[in-house]
């Protein structure tokens, strides 16, 4: 009876494999593509243990070094660029209306997998997209990060700003491929149990978060220079209510993958959609794209 | 016995030459390095982030695809393999745009010819300045404009001078259809690399080349389909030449790069006679392309009346 019902079992996996096989190549199935080297057993917390990639190198594209930018103007435009996206106080200050720098969500300018790096935005646009109902061109993206995430005015198509912001994607993507979804690309995937508590998510925001943000959520600044060592999470100089962060679902995602700053993938995924609640609520700029009228009377987009 | 022996010998023979190659192979290369010099200076900003990554030694091979023999170019994707999401009815429109540019990007153009008069088999045949070798390395320096320009940037320069009309601006639906098909016919292909295949031939210029062997050649290889007045012939079903004009009104600028002799050459050597790439041999390219320079064509947009009628042309 035993062997019956493993020569069953066996019989259904490998109709489950020849059912997988039959998947459309171009599918995107995450399970595959994030290569999990080992997985820390100790992690017992729900769902947290699923989702934690590897990051021995090599696991993800691994973009070239800030000493190997020719020296060229095609060089002086990638330098140009990685400036204005370390320190976009400075190099971009006319087009910025809070008081952010790119790399404040683009960790470790713009490589960090899993933090929305450029190496893996670049070669997949141009895209279609939600947000603009249109496909639009990786400048076209990056005028919208001005605008929304940015709080300020998008520059336009031919400035050197956002040429040089694509020279350097264009050179962090060097031999990644296009048209191909790279692991680490965008933030990390999340299922969600239940629904988000923002009462929880201020426990926890207290908690894990509050050391670096501060519990009013306003950050901490550079000493020596313009912009925040700790981004504001809410308040005048940070996000506004168009920007994809100001979603509770891309904040956790985000959360998720990066947060607590150096101990990413240790909040489960409630604890981090309880977290991003928390942060929904409070007071931040306007939406660029609503008058007053909708930004005060209705309830503001990205709740869920 | 004896073959261990032998063995051995050839082993302990192969160590000394390898190491011999190696102490010449470094000390041949150290030179060449010059000390670090030409590294650029970094900014002095706190964040190091490349520091923390270990690096992988990233294969500096690719940086170039150095595969010559024909069919061993990269395939683009097929037409059949668009699905129907809104990014593949952009590449349709894309697609329509190069084939039939006459009658979907009418407005922008001030001739009669159609982006693929050119770019040949849709944009795909390697060295035919193919779309997939273009994409994958803009934002480029490019000297002719003098700065590093995107892709977007060089499409509206193709508009200006080939298409000899007005470029159109870089959000323009044209612009961006043009955009998204090269983006998926590079599908594949690792950013920032330089494709066998790319632009058009090479060539060896061995003497001056003159129009008048130009005008022999021209007759004799040309003439059948472009005709003896250069003039091309049209399609009878729509618009535009199916072989396109190679002089005057319906033809491409002065400004465009089909006007350098070099370019020119390049192209028809890899390419022409249609069907017969590569018979013709440099000089003859040349003359041929010589015969060309010399005709009419409309002016150079960049230059005013009087330098277009007076100053001798110097991109010959």
């Amino acid at each position: 009876m035993k062997t019956f019902f493993v020569l069953c079992m066996l019989g259904l996996s490998n109709l489950a494999l020849a059912v997988d096989t039959a998947l459309p190549q171009t599918e995107v199935r995450v399970d595959n593509y994030d290569a999990r080297v080992s997985i820390p057993t100790e992690l017992k917390r729900e769902k947290a243990i699923r989702q934690i990639p590897a990051i021995s190198p090599g696991e993800y594209f691994v973009p070239p070094e800030v000493g190997d930018i020719p020296t060229s103007k095609y060089g002086e435009m990638v330098k140009l660029g990685r400036n204005i996206f370390v320190d976009t106080q400075h190099y971009a200050k006319r087009y910025v209306g809070n008081g952010l720098n790119c790399s404040n969500c683009h960790l470790q300018e713009g490589r960090k997998a899993y933090a929305g790096p450029l190496w893996a935005a670049y070669p997949m646009y141009p895209e279609f997209r939600n947000k603009t109902r249109d496909v639009v061109t990786f400048e076209e993206r990056v005028q919208d990060c001005f605008r929304f995430s940015m709080n300020g005015i998008a520059p336009t198509l031919d400035s050197p700003e956002i040429k040089a912001i694509t020279s350097y994607a264009h050179w962090l993507s060097t031999g990644a491929p296009f048209n191909k979804e790279l692991p680490g690309r965008g933030f990390a995937r999340l299922g969600k149990p239940r629904d988000p508590t923002p009462i929880n998510g201020e426990k926890l925001y207290k908690e894990s978060c509050a050391s670096c943000h501060g519990k009013e959520g306003k950050g901490q600044k550079f000493t020596h220079r313009d912009g925040y060592m700790f981004p504001p999470l809410w308040g005048k100089d940070s996000f506004n209510r168009g920007a994809g962060m100001s979603t509770v679902k891309g904040c956790a995602q985000f959360t998720k993958a990066n947060m607590p700053l150096g101990k990413g993938w240790t909040l489960t995924d409630m604890e981090a959609w309880d977290i991003c609640t928390y942060i929904w609520l409070q007071d931040r700029p306007w939406d660029p794209r609503f008058g007053w009228f909708m930004n005060i009377f209705a309830a503001p987009t990205g709740g869920n | 016995m004896k073959f261990t022996q032998i063995h051995k010998y050839l082993l302990a023979l192969g160590t000394v030459a390898g190491l011999a190659y190696g102490t010449w192979v470094v000390a041949d290369s150290n030179p060449a390095e010059g000390g670090g010099d030409d590294l650029p200076t970094l900014d002095s900003m706190e964040v190091h982030a490349s520091m923390q990554r270990p690096k992988l030694s990233l294969p500096d091979e690719l940086t170039v695809v150095p595969v010559v023999k024909p069919g061993e170019y990269f395939v683009p994707p097929k037409l059949e393999d668009l699905d129907d999401s809104k990014y593949s009815d952009e590449v349709r429109l894309g697609r329509n745009i190069f084939i039939n540019t006459q009658e979907y990007a009418r407005r922008y153009v001030g001739n009669s010819l159609n982006c693929s008069n050119c770019h040949l088999q849709e944009g795909r045949k390697p060295h035919a300045a193919p779309l997939w070798a273009a994409y994958p390395l803009y934002p480029m320096y490019r000297d002719k404009s003098r700065q590093v320009i995107s892709f977007q940037e060089r499409l509206q320069d193709c508009f200006r001078f080939s298409m000899n009309g007005i470029a159109p601006t870089l959000d323009s639906r044209e612009i961006e259809a043009l955009t998204v098909y090269a983006h998926w016919l590079s599908t594949g292909i690792p950013t920032g690399t330089i494709m066998a295949g790319r632009g058009f031939a090479r060539i060896d210029k061995t003497e001056d080349p003159s129009p008048f062997n130009g005008a022999i050649h021209y007759k004799q290889y040309c003439a059948s389909c472009h005709g003896d007045d250069l003039m091309g012939r049209k399609f009878t079903n729509r618009e535009g030449y199916m072989f396109p004009p190679l002089a005057g009104i319906d033809s491409y600028n002065k400004g465009a790069g089909m006007h350098k002799v070099k370019t020119c050459a390049g192209f028809v050597k890899a390419n022409m006679p249609l069907g017969k790439p590569f018979t013709l041999s440099d000089d003859e390219a040349l003359d041929i392309c010589v015969h060309m320079f010399i005709q009419d064509r409309p002016w150079d947009p960049r230059k005013g009346m009087f330098m277009s009628i007076f100053m001798p042309v110097t991109e010959g």
